[in-house]
């Protein structure tokens, strides 16, 4: 018998074996290798591109206005003196108000991966929820009680926010005190009832679930942003929400193909068995396990996401001026196409080289992952 | 067969409903409504906005106006609230001119991206496998509309080919002919441009399917027959891999409506996507819910198709 302690340290041993082997065979993945490499030095430039361009006297400032300076080519240099450009250049030239490009590329630079970051962690939190419920209860039934308190308490919420407050506080009162009463008959398990009319039992939790997945997957999911982002207020919230909203399809249904089979597993009964709760077994041991390919998405997700705010932009739809974005950058330069065409090469070719990044990063840790696929190559 | 087929068609009856549903409220309980579009026009005097509130029942509750839609819609006779012309007029005639697209850069994506994944999976590892990989990520992680002036820049300072619209202005009373040829060269770029995407997924994934064939057991029986490598290759490996794109298949219907809203754009293309971005930006309900309506029966029907495409292709697949 080993005692505890050299257990733990042959585990740690283990553990670590296991990542550097992890990180080695990452790291013969070339194009991944550089990817990676691209992201981490895209973050760093994020950041300072914001802490630069940011505050009251912003070291570079994206939104100064140099009307005798208007549309001029890359490097040259600047006659500004009161704010001048990094150092005293401007490294991509000016805009059509002689604003510097590349400062206004900097602050582009963390907005961009703001929207991308908040549309993707909305999407794949709502899909973990969505597959994670529909993998693990799955099974459990609707009845026709579920269907009548949530629809009261919908009608509730409506209600009371469209003006008419006392009725739809009485009716979501009413759903809640409705629902504690449903709540501790099941915790009562006393004599069987006969099943009543609101026993009746709808349709299964994961059924209810896929059914929305499909309803989502039948609009075609660049109009659907469209048109949502269309009739809203153009706010950067809306965006980054809508894209959130309607890309977690995906991530759902793979995280609950993983959860219905993680759910069968030796060690999730063995956690059972030992007394383990709901959530610590939902969290603790069978999240972890499926969340190798949610982060593959999740990085995939990003530089999609990207992608559409430009074309929303193009389309005149994406994050609202004052805001710069590669996206709105690259859009508003296409009106100096034949005449400044600095203004549309550079933020296009930082979103290809971004977008670019996060894709072979992202193909690179599904290899990793996967390592079927990779002996299969 | 057709027990499968019945309640397949139930349950997307069902969803179906349900995104009318959806849709209809998307696109009410969003705030702003059109008869406000244009406060500033001095045209719009109270009264008119009440007439117009009452022709497009807008001052009636949300159901009954969901009710008068739907009615409207499948006996024909919802108007534009734009030009009041008849949406299906509108769709039908925009449709025609989609579909050209469509078919051009369909065609293109599917006869260029098999040749060239099947190829990479041969000679994976090779300079083509890694060319191929490269231009793949390089055109999926570029925006198309950055790509389209790209090659307007391109195209427009040194070779004489047509970038915007269907045909050359004034060319109605030329021959035939000429008007084809006309024709084809405007859609060279835009069906290049909507294809060159679609050929980088596709080749990606025609690729890693060949890949995962190729290393089955039924492969390495048919080499170690001695069957020559071509007929390895192309009827035991190639024949198995094509399974998933039968499903693929079904799923290209829906790109008619959706596919090609920024291309269309760009090439001022009077297309079904233009036409989609045209209502949304004048809050023309009518047209917007038709086309999410096609669009989603258009789902609808891809998947029954690609479910049985793959029961027909694969006898171990039975539709109960």
């Amino acid at each position: 018998m080993m005692d505890p302690a050299a257990l733990a340290q042959a585990d740690d041993v283990g553990q670590v074996q296991h990542r550097g082997r992890l990180w080695r065979t990452f790291r013969r993945n070339r194009p991944a290798l550089a990817g990676f490499v691209f992201f981490c030095a895209f973050l760093v430039l994020a950041a300072i591109g914001a802490a630069v361009t940011s505050g009251r006297e912003p070291l570079v400032d994206p939104g100064r206005v140099r009307l005798e300076e208007r549309l001029r080519p890359p490097l040259s240099p600047a006659r500004d003196g009161a704010n001048p450009p990094f150092l005293g250049i401007y490294l991509l030239g000016t805009d059509d108000l002689g604003r510097d490009l590349f400062a206004r590329m900097l602050e582009g630079a963390w907005v961009s991966l703001t929207v991308g970051f908040i549309a993707v962690g909305i999407s794949v939190s709502l899909g973990i929820l969505a597959g994670g419920i529909a993998g693990y209860y799955g099974r459990r039934l609707i009845r026709l009680r579920h269907a009548a308190l949530a629809l009261t308490l919908v009608a509730g919420t409506i209600l009371g926010w469209s003006g008419h407050l006392p009725a739809g506080l009485l009716l979501v009162a009413a759903a809640l005190w409705a629902g504690l009463g449903m709540r501790r008959r099941r915790q009562e398990k006393g004599r069987p009832r006969r099943p009543g009319l609101l026993d009746r039992p709808l349709i299964d939790i994961d059924g209810f679930l896929m059914r929305i997945v499909d309803i989502l997957l039948c609009f075609p999911s660049f109009f659907l942003i469209l048109t949502v982002v269309a009739l809203l207020p153009p706010r950067m919230i809306t965006i980054m929400a809508v894209i959130g909203l309607t890309s977690w399809e995906g991530t759902a249904r793979f995280v609950r193909a993983e959860f219905l089979s993680l759910r069968e597993r030796e060690f999730v009964d063995a956690a059972r068995a030992l007394g383990v709760g709901d959530p610590g077994i939902l969290f603790r041991h069978m999240l972890p396990n499926a969340l190798g390919p949610v982060f593959v998405s999740a990085t995939l997700g990003v530089a999609s996401a990207i992608l559409t705010e430009s074309g929303l932009s193009f389309l005149g739809f994406g994050v609202p001026p004052p805001h710069a974005t590669w996206g709105n950058l690259l859009a508003d330069g296409r009106r100096f196409l034949f005449d400044a065409p600095w203004l549309t090469l550079a933020p296009g070719s930082a979103i290809l080289a971004v977008v670019l990044s996060f894709n072979l990063f992202g193909e690179g840790l599904r290899d990793l992952l996967h390592p079927q696929a990779r002996e299969g190559r | 067969m057709t027990a499968f087929l019945a309640r397949n068609l139930k349950r997307k009856l069902v969803t179906l409903f349900l995104v009318t549903v959806v849709s209809f409220l998307i696109i009410h309980l969003a705030p702003g409504e059109p008869a406000q579009v244009d406060p500033l026009n001095p045209k719009f005097t109270p009264e008119m906005v009440e007439r117009f509130r009452r022709a497009f029942h807008l001052d009636r509750p949300l159901p009954i106006q969901y009710v008068l839609f739907y009615r409207d819609l499948f006996t024909g006779r919802s108007v534009s609230w734009k030009d009041n012309r008849p949406v299906l007029e509108k769709i039908g005639e925009r449709f025609l001119n989609s579909l050209p697209l469509f078919a051009a850069g369909t065609l293109l994506t599917w006869t260029l991206a098999f040749p060239l994944g099947i190829h990479a999976a041969v000679r994976r590892g090779g300079f083509f496998d890694r060319g191929t990989a490269f231009f793949a990520y390089g055109f999926i992680s570029l925006p198309g509309f950055f790509f389209a002036y790209l090659l307007i820049l391109l195209v427009v300072n040194t070779l004489a080919v047509p970038v915007l619209g269907m045909e050359t202005y004034g060319f109605e009373d030329a021959p035939v002919l000429y008007r084809l040829n006309d024709r084809l060269w405007h859609l060279l770029l835009p069906a290049g441009l909507g294809s060159a995407t679609g050929i980088a997924v596709l080749s990606r994934y025609v690729r890693s399917q060949m890949l995962e064939v190729i290393h089955q057991d039924y492969v390495r029986t048919a080499r170690a027959k001695g069957l020559p490598e071509e007929t390895v290759l192309y009827k035991h490996a190639l024949r198995n891999a094509l399974l998933p794109f039968l499903t693929m298949f079904g799923l290209l219907l829906p790109g008619l409506v959706g596919g090609s809203v920024i291309i269309e754009s760009i090439f001022s293309w009077p297309g079904l996507g233009r036409l989609a971005y045209e209502a949304i930006l004048a809050r023309d309900y009518p047209v917007i819910l038709t086309l999410n309506f096609i669009a989603a029966v258009l789902v609808l029907l891809g998947t029954l198709l690609s479910d049985l495409l793959y029961a027909a292709a694969d006898p171990r697949i039975r539709l109960e």
